[in-house]
């Protein structure tokens, strides 16, 4: 039977009564833990897996899957609304998401996040139908060098996201790095700076470094203001893109959707990675770049259609190899297993029915998604206008019950409050702080990749050059740092000649 | 030039970067094959501790400064400010014996009772508690923070 | 001053609460001594060392019904991940040991833990009473399919002792690591393992071939071999997998066996009631050795190997033992 078949085949389970219902509950509940950070879509798709014991396997993993992907739109509407992301990929949408949000456009930005999630979401669900075997190729040839050159090229465009002031930007980036540092060291197994801490031994966790920089640090910021001189939480205006941002928005849509894709075929990328690609794309080619960070609509389509298209690449590896390239894929696939189903490249044959069901479901559930979130983006965006001598204090408790979920223990709570001050500090010293958390990301892969590269090869650095696409990623590196250098001298006459004035 | 905030963070950075310096020189630098669990950190904490004194030295200049006066609040604002961070440790601290429920309302109540009505604030406080408790404790099956008594 | 007013009555109010909690919390331990008779009464906590959803929470989420059935009380999972394992190992050690919380270890990661020398803990393992086994995935040896240079293990060990070949290995001193070193230690091979951060990352660079040799578990191996994207050369246990029956040992091969597996059992904190550690001891014996439990188990590719206390005790030494023995190689 030709693909076509197999996938109305696939809809005709998947639009059965119950699975419908399966779908429904899936992206409701997966919205209210996306919503609640701390725990983020893996562990909160772990946890929730017991639900399904006694289901059929197929509505088990309707039901998973779409916990999955609606856990994803939930974590957009806490970081668009109060700035706490409780994933990595939503540290860049917060960058312009919430600026968004404070000029009273949260529900534009919700909507244009659902918009895109939707198209990112389902063409890349279109492209495992029609090239998955195709694309198995380039999966398996990213190895460690192509892995450090992609890493390294991702530094490149933090340093490029930084600011205005290069010194103030630097200093972001190094301290992320060097927070990336702590913990147990690839290769050698050696600990770094734990200080006899338990906890330290495998270094920092993100959730919570996020959570204290962004989320906390912002209230002590916004407690300030209010106090100072209170402004009016901004009156809601709608959930439309007005009619000049269509254009440029679609094109981001685009892009990400293009982008997303091709990085959830390989392996071990976080999430993070083609949102932030996406991310400096778009303010590479946008005609005003200095509009980003201050509420660019392309800052927010693009990289949250690249984290949802992402998503749906990653299901190749998954589905073919067996291979789950992040941890919350890890996860589904071990429902498959718990459920009997081995992925693999079996799967597509002795299961067919179960895969082109599954499939079908997602471009179900994404639906469900963008029709409950399209009129729900308004009424989440009332949340923004909620007074903030109410709202503050529910953040900060349920970012509490948010960080001790992450390992059970007070141990980051008191992460939480650590890093809310450091971000605060930071913040009053124009430092900013969204390198510090994408670095600390970057910078554990970056040392990985390239330890393990090296001990592939002797110790040999050259095939990180020689290689032709760790070469290409590495040249391209070059092309982006000498840019953002060149930029920030421009940038810097530009302040000069201010102050002469 | 005390009054210099910037610098003062400056002197900070300078201040971590140093120390992780330090610390890596318990570490090896290079291994058989490439660079040894100490090499990544001396670099960047070497950089760092640059970057910081180039960042002091930024921040000197008379039009970059940042006195505490205008970086810092005072007064009632301070006051509110060391309450956010105060009720987090007294959570961090009561949690263990109260249990989840009443740390958590104690937490809310703190930061509500000075702007919110007082009944406004018992009703949130509790019922945000409760909802919270409800989803991860019951329905995730996290188990919060409990008190002798189970809750 | 109102509003001062109030804040001072609500830390009045902490104080008398953390008082009477203090005041509750004395009879309360109190009673428990005198009902051993009856435990356990109240549920029983499992710390999982690692993060929902992993290999370790699966396997304690598939005991946990057998296990509630046969205590009679329910019986909670807790994640507590970080620290490469210890936060979670820590935990179970400084348990009061009262027989409400017990957990899993993982052991080589755990031996490997104690021997590395810049891991600063603050337990060893005479904090942990053992109370069973539960499962062991031996170690699985695979190479390509397509791979010119050999293609079953006595020419892989041939190739391996005249040139260099790269293995996967998933922690320093973890138990696919620790194949690699006992390979070049015992048979004179040229392994070189590369670390990566997980199976997934591992298979991916082998299968793409980034690396030459495969070396994982038969648990994250089996199904490959069966579906021919790989092929299981050797396994590294005393007999042959039930999940690959064709695949001999290294033993059976002639060559020095080679033991290495990884295990998950369950301790809990020294001091326990010694009536308390029988019922414990038992409840587990008879989850564990449930046939519907292990159905289950085989299901999800996992392999049940009950041992009891002192079976399981001296298993978790050895594994410490061949650890230290290795130290030299680590280079620790």
């Amino acid at each position: 039977m030709d693909t076509f078949g197999l996938l109305m085949e696939g809809f005709a389970i998947a639009l059965s009564w119950d699975n419908l219902l399966y779908a429904l509950i899936g992206v409701s509940v997966g919205m209210l833990v996306g919503i609640l950070p701390g725990l983020g879509p893996s562990a909160g798709t772990a946890l929730l897996i017991p639900l399904t014991f006694g289901m059929d396997p197929t509505s088990a993993i309707v039901m998973l899957a779409a916990i999955f992907y609606g856990s994803m739109y939930g974590g957009t509407i806490t970081t668009v609304l109060v700035n706490v992301p409780g994933e990595a990929a939503s540290v860049i949408t917060g960058l312009d998401g919430y600026p968004m949000a404070q000029q009273g456009r949260a529900g534009v930005a919700l909507g244009i996040s659902a918009i895109g999630s939707f198209i990112g979401g389902v063409v890349a669900i279109i492209g495992v139908v029609l090239v998955a075997p195709m694309m198995v190729k380039f999966a398996l040839s990213f190895g460690p060098p192509e892995f450090f050159a992609l890493i390294l090229f991702g530094l490149t465009m933090v340093v490029g996201l930084a600011g205005k002031s290069v010194i103030r930007g630097m200093i972001a980036v190094l301290i992320g790095l060097l927070l990336a540092m702590y913990g147990m060291a690839p290769s050698s197994g050696v600990v770094r700076y734990s200080f006899g801490i338990t906890h330290l031994i495998d270094g920092f966790n993100f959730v919570t470094i996020a959570m204290g920089l962004f989320g906390l640090s912002e209230i002590l910021i916004g407690m300030e203001q209010q106090l100072k001189n209170p402004i009016k939480p901004p009156a809601v205006k709608g959930m439309f893109p007005s009619r000049k941002e269509w254009k440029p928005s679609a094109a981001s849509i685009g892009r990400g959707t293009v982008l997303g894709f091709f990085m959830g075929l390989i392996p071990g990328t976080s999430s993070v990675v083609p949102a932030l690609m996406s991310y400096s794309m778009e303010k590479r080619l946008a005609k005003d770049p200095s509009r980003f960070g201050k509420g660019a609509i392309e800052g927010v389509a693009g990289p949250e259609t690249a984290n949802n298209s992402f998503t749906g690449g990653a299901l190749i590896p998954l589905f073919l190899l067996g291979i789950p390239s992040s941890a919350t894929m890890a996860v589904l696939m071990g429902a498959f297993i718990l459920h009997g189903l081995q992925p693999g490249p079996t799967l597509f044959i002795q299961h067919s029915d179960f895969v082109w069901a599954v499939l079908a479901s997602m471009f179900i559930g994404n639906a469900m998604l963008l029709f409950m979130n399209l009129p729900m983006a308004g009424m989440w965006a009332k949340i923004a206008s909620v007074p903030f001598k109410l709202l503050f204090p529910i953040i900060i408790a349920v970012s509490i019950v948010g960080t001790y979920s992450i390992s059970n223990s007070l141990w980051d709570v008191g992460g939480l409050l650590f890093f809310g001050l450091v971000g605060y500090l930071f913040k009053k010293a124009d430092i900013p702080v969204a390198p510090i958390a994408l670095t600390f990301i970057l910078g554990v892969m970056m040392e990985e990749a390239l330890l393990q590269t090296l001990a592939i090869y002797k110790g040999s650095f050259l095939p990180i050059f020689t290689r032709p696409l760790a070469g290409t990623l590495m040249a391209m590196s070059v092309i982006a740092l000498s840019l953002s250098i060149y930029a920030g001298f421009k940038n810097k006459k530009d302040n000069l000649a201010d102050s002469e004035a | 030039m005390l009054k210099n905030y910037a610098m003062w963070i400056g002197l900070l950075v300078f201040g971590f970067a140093a120390m992780m310096f330090y610390g890596s020189f318990s570490m090896q630098y290079y291994g058989p094959y490439g660079p040894g669990p100490g090499f990544f950190p001396r670099w960047i904490s070497g950089v760092l501790a640059a970057v910081a004194l180039l960042y002091i030295g930024d921040s000197i200049r008379k039009e970059k400064r940042i006195s505490f006066a205008e970086a810092f609040p005072t007064g009632v604002v301070l006051v509110r400010l060391l309450t956010i961070v105060a009720s987090i440790l007294i959570f961090i601290f009561i949690a263990p014996f109260t249990g989840y429920i009443i740390a958590s309302v104690l937490v809310m109540l703190m930061l509500l009772l000075p702007d919110v009505k007082w009944y406004t604030s018992v009703a949130v406080a509790v019922s945000v508690s409760l909802a919270l408790f409800f989803v991860f404790d019951t329905f995730l099956n996290i188990p919060l923070p409990a008190n002798a008594l189970g809750w | 001053m109102n509003k001062r007013w109030i804040m001072g009555l609500l830390l009045m109010f902490i104080v008398g609460l953390l008082a009477a909690c203090a005041e509750e919390a004395a009879p309360a331990e109190a009673e428990a001594e005198e009902e051993t008779a009856a435990f356990p009464e109240e549920p029983i906590n499992v710390i999982v060392a690692y993060d929902a959803g992993g290999g370790t929470d699966t396997t304690a989420r598939t005991l946990q019904p057998f296990l509630e059935e046969e205590l009679g009380v329910p019986v909670n999972v807790v994640n507590q991940p970080g620290g490469s394992g210890w936060v979670g190992w820590t935990n179970i050690a400084n348990a009061e040991p009262d027989g409400q919380t017990i957990g899993y270890l993982n052991s080589p990661n755990v031996a490997s833990g104690l021997v590395n020398p810049t891991l600063e803990r603050e337990v060893d393992l005479s904090d942990f009473e053992t109370l069973a086994n539960h499962v062991a995935d031996p170690g699985a040896i695979a190479i390509r399919t397509d791979d010119e240079r050999f293609s079953n293990f006595e020419e892989l060990v041939e190739y391996a002792k005249e040139n260099e070949l790269t293995t996967t290995a998933t922690g320093v001193a973890g138990d696919d690591h620790l194949v690699t070193l006992k390979l070049n230690d015992r048979l004179g091979t040229k392994f070189r393992a590369v670390q990566f951060e997980g199976t997934a990352e591992s298979r991916a660079a082998f299968l793409g071939g980034h690396v030459d040799v495969l070396v994982t578990s038969v648990g994250e191996a089996y199904s490959m071999d069966e579906g021919g994207q790989l092929d299981v050369v050797a396994v590294t246990a005393e007999e042959r997998s039930p999940f690959l029956p064709d695949t001999p040992t290294v033993g059976e091969l002639g060559f020095d066996p080679i033991i290495q597996q990884s295990t998950r059992g369950l301790v809990a904190p020294v001091g326990i009631d010694p009536e308390k550690l029988e019922v414990l001891k038992a409840a587990l014996e008879n989850a564990i050795q449930n046939e519907e439990h292990q159905t289950k188990m085989t299901e999800i590719g996992t392999q049940v190997q009950y041992a009891d206390a002192e079976e399981y005790r001296q298993l978790l030494e050895q594994d410490l033992e061949d650890v230290e023995g290795l130290k030299e190689l680590l280079g620790w």
